[in-house]
């Protein structure tokens, strides 16, 4: 399986909460000129959220992550929470 | 209070600084100060540990050798340090695998802040969200818990050491 094909798998072996809309991704070098992948998991916009909705998706990044570094690819993964406008 | 908590603080302060929509400029620095907060900490803690018997001038001398870039690829390894596939063999031996969950937290927050700040910095294009910039946050935050919890085991001395000697003490 290509290293792209895996890391699709590593995140699609997670059960994303209802919150995220989309998830799309960037297969590139990284500021230090690493491998990297940028996994982008689309909000909606919220200039205000709740703790409970900040601790939910900073552990939800926080497992993405692991489950890529987790999946032994080459490329570093960066996980950004990408806002939609309603 | 030690310089990484008040950098911290600062980040979230300047997060949630505006009513409403935040200004990119305040998420930026938000961003800047939640890296150097992650960066001070391994420093200081690594000045500690090796300059344990200087002063505080001394101990100050050995936070100014700490290189970003190379302890950006320190981090990279230890994130991932469950064996030691990656490791160099005159420093594998020295640690016991898997590396403690607190280290390999520690290591992933600052390869994960270092990238954002450079974004965050330069890339003008980027625009941030208050809820990413506050889940950044929130994983330093937990990251510095962890760290407290594993600092004082043999392989969080080595990965301090590697941090600042890892072009170096691989030399046979």
């Amino acid at each position: 399986m290509r290293e792209e094909d895996v890391i699709k798998a590593a995140v699609k072996a997670l059960r994303l909460p209802k919150e995220i809309k989309a998830v799309d991704y960037l297969f590139s070098d990284d500021s230090t000129g690493q491998p990297a992948v940028w996994v982008k998991l689309h909000v909606a916009e919220d200039n205000n959220p709740s703790a409970t909705k900040v601790r939910q998706l900073s552990d939800l990044r926080k497992a993405v992550a692991k489950s890529i570094l987790s999946a032994e690819v080459s490329r570093w993964p960066y996980v950004r929470l990408v806002a939609d406008r309603a | 209070m030690s310089l990484h908590k008040d950098l911290i603080g600062q980040a979230r302060s300047l997060a949630t600084l505006d009513k409403g929509k935040p200004k990119q400029a305040n998420l930026r620095r938000a961003v800047s100060s939640a890296y150097y907060a992650v960066f001070h900490l391994l420093v200081a803690e690594g000045a500690a540990t090796i300059g344990s018997r200087l002063d505080a001038a001394g101990r100050a001398k050995v936070s100014r050798a700490f290189g970003h870039a190379d302890m950006k690829e320190v981090c990279r390894a230890y994130a991932k340090a469950v064996s030691d596939v990656g490791f160099k063999p005159e420093i594998a031996p020295l640690l016991t695998f898997p590396v403690e969950d607190g280290i390999r937290e520690v290591s992933q927050v600052f390869v994960e802040l270092q990238e954002a700040r450079h974004s965050a910095d330069y890339d003008v294009a980027s625009k941030w969200t208050r809820l990413d910039v506050l889940a950044l946050i929130t994983s330093v935050e937990d990251a510095f818990i962890k760290w407290k919890s594993v600092k004082a085991v043999p392989n969080a001395k080595i990965f301090l050491f590697d941090l600042l000697l890892r072009r170096s003490w691989g030399r046979a």
